[in-house]
């Protein structure tokens, strides 16, 4: 209770009475001032989330460069030792540099080339690594390798050498096993040209699936099935068999059947060859001067008994060689093989 | 009639509504209060809002300890206290003259005018008391809490409440000449009033009561 004695004091209840009944104006639009406030509240509420996620990565962070440090730490020496060329089951061929050279032991080893190539050195192997860079280049002295090659613009992307042979690829998967006095070359996927290094004889050209012995002095010998990872060293096997020579005037290509010899199809292909030679030169008009060259890949699928079942061309020749060539080429007749087997040969034909 | 407890019950649960049900109850005596206390002064509107987003981040904390009012005029206090501290060093906009104080329709305009320089003056005086006499001499004499009630407002003992009341009074009976309205106010305090001026409307009782 305002005391109200002197006039100042009765003055002051007075004013003060009038101010306690002045109602006080309105602040503003109510609805308006309630969406401010709600809309103030929904931005609060945002911030309020990034500070509960920067609590969080408060915690996460530390976390995670703990865990990779660790990782880290962890992994450190194992990929010390794949960038060495002996130990380690696993290493970066594409690290090899110069010649360095690789010895499996019990287990085998994997050499990754990113991007290019995998190779496999099988246990007990030992290769010597010539170049990395822009091909791989591989030389065998123990044991066997299978290598998986990814197809790339390098005419030989992947060259495996041994005392034999010269087995260069594309792009393909495939085996080369060294034994005692000869090298075994197995085919899986895509084509592999073997070089025997002793004579001057193109390349022999392998396509899958197909498998083949080259000894030192040339000879290629038939090759039998064998379990992949046998690389117990076995007595020599020679054949007696005769390099290939191949008739067909350039880049030519054989497949050898399993149960085939290379001179049994030679043989059976140079009378296919010859009879697809004479229909060219009848179905193909004079030109005068002009030559008139073709190239075409022939495919025969032999039988069991030696009976050529199937002819195709790729690319097709014209209706009447094609026929003429189909008709003489199943006349011709292959050693009996007990299997059926599928020859190819590339031909380049002129008149 | 608005259950506030039940209301902030609601809240607490996280019921958005309930608390635009708040809102709309407590506005006008937040405001009032701002006003009160800040003398007039324009920035009302920022401080209800303000002190509802106070109340809102502080809603949770409150566990029925006192009336949710007596909670939500401390709340009040504080923000416009926090206010006016961090305020001092910046220019303080004040609305025209008269704005600050309504008109009253009953009175002739000279009187409402008297009226209003009156008042202004009466909130020029409560500036240039401490905060802690001004918030208790606002609380009692222009909102009508005891001082029981502005005991648990401010978190100060009773006796503390009636000690700052009396010296607020006596300061301000002591300034109220150095303001010439109030001064011709104590001048004419004894003086009938003229006959054309309607009675003021019966005062308002010193017990504060729960706003509907």
């Amino acid at each position: 209770v305002i005391p109200t004695g002197s006039r100042e004091e009765r003055a002051l209840a007075s004013v003060t009475a009038e101010a306690r009944r002045t109602n006080v104006p309105h602040p503003g639009n109510a609805a308006a001032s309630e969406e401010r406030l709600m809309s103030a509240l929904r931005r609060e509420r945002a911030p309020s989330l990034s500070r509960r996620t920067k609590r969080a990565l408060w915690v996460l962070v530390p976390a995670a460069v703990f865990s990779v440090a660790l990782l880290w730490l962890r992994q450190a020496p194992e990929s010390a030792d794949t960038r060495g060329p002996l130990s380690p089951d696993r290493i970066d061929g594409d690290a090899l540099t110069g010649a360095h050279e690789l010895s499996a032991g019990d287990q085998p080893l994997q050499i990754h080339h990113p991007g290019r190539a995998e190779w496999t050195l099988e246990p007990g192997s030992r290769a010597r690594v010539l170049e990395s860079a822009q091909r791989v280049r591989v030389s065998l002295l123990r044991g066997a390798l299978r290598a998986s090659v990814i197809p790339g613009q390098l005419a030989e992307s992947f060259v495996v050498e041994t005392r034999e042979t010269r087995v260069a690829v594309h792009g393909t998967v495939f085996r080369v096993s060294l034994r005692a006095k000869e090298t075994l070359v197995q085919v899986e996927q895509g084509v592999v040209s073997v070089d025997a290094r002793a004579d001057d004889a193109p390349p022999t050209f392998l396509t899958a699936p197909a498998s083949a012995r080259f000894t030192p002095d040339g000879v290629v010998g038939r090759a039998a099935a064998e379990p992949q990872g046998d690389v117990r060293p076995s007595a020599p096997r020679k054949s007696g068999l005769e390099a290939p020579r191949l008739q067909t005037s350039s880049a030519p290509s054989a497949t050898v059947a399993r149960e085939l010899t290379i001179g049994e199809v030679e043989a059976g292909i140079a009378d296919v060859v010859e009879a697809i030679t004479r229909c060219f030169e009848k179905h193909t008009p004079g030109a005068g001067d002009v030559t008139i060259r073709a190239r075409t890949a022939i495919t025969l699928q032999v039988t069991a008994e030696g009976s050529v079942r199937e002819v195709r061309f790729s690319p097709p020749l014209s209706p009447e060689t094609q026929a003429c060539a189909e008709q003489d080429a199943k006349a011709t007749r292959f050693a009996a093989a007990g299997e059926p087997s599928t020859i190819t040969r590339v031909l380049e034909l002129s008149r | 009639v608005v259950d506030s407890e039940a209301l902030v019950q609601r809240c607490q649960a996280g019921d958005e509504e309930a608390f635009r049900d708040l809102f709309r109850a407590h506005r006008a005596d937040v405001a009032r209060l701002v006003h009160r206390l800040l003398g007039g002064r324009s920035d009302v509107e920022d401080l209800v809002q303000e002190v509802f987003l106070q109340v809102h981040r502080s809603l949770k904390d409150f566990h029925f300890g006192s009336r949710f009012s007596t909670w939500l005029y401390r709340v009040t206090v504080n923000v416009v206290l926090m206010q006016r501290r961090s305020a001092r060093s910046r220019p303080v906009f004040v609305d025209p003259p008269d704005s600050a104080v309504p008109r009253d329709e009953a009175l002739l305009p000279d009187e409402q005018a008297a009226r209003s320089r009156r008042v202004q003056a009466l909130f020029r005086l409560l500036e240039r008391l401490s905060d802690k006499k001004r918030v208790v001499y606002v609380l009692h004499e222009l909102e009508g809490f005891s001082p029981q009630e502005i005991a648990k407002i401010v978190r100060a003992p009773v006796l503390t409440v009636r000690t700052r009341l009396f010296y607020a009074r006596r300061e301000l009976v002591a300034l109220l000449r150095e303001e010439p309205s109030l001064a011709l106010l104590a001048d004419r305090i004894d003086e009938p009033p003229p006959l054309r001026v309607p009675e003021s409307p019966p005062g308002v009782s010193s017990s504060h009561k729960e706003p509907a």
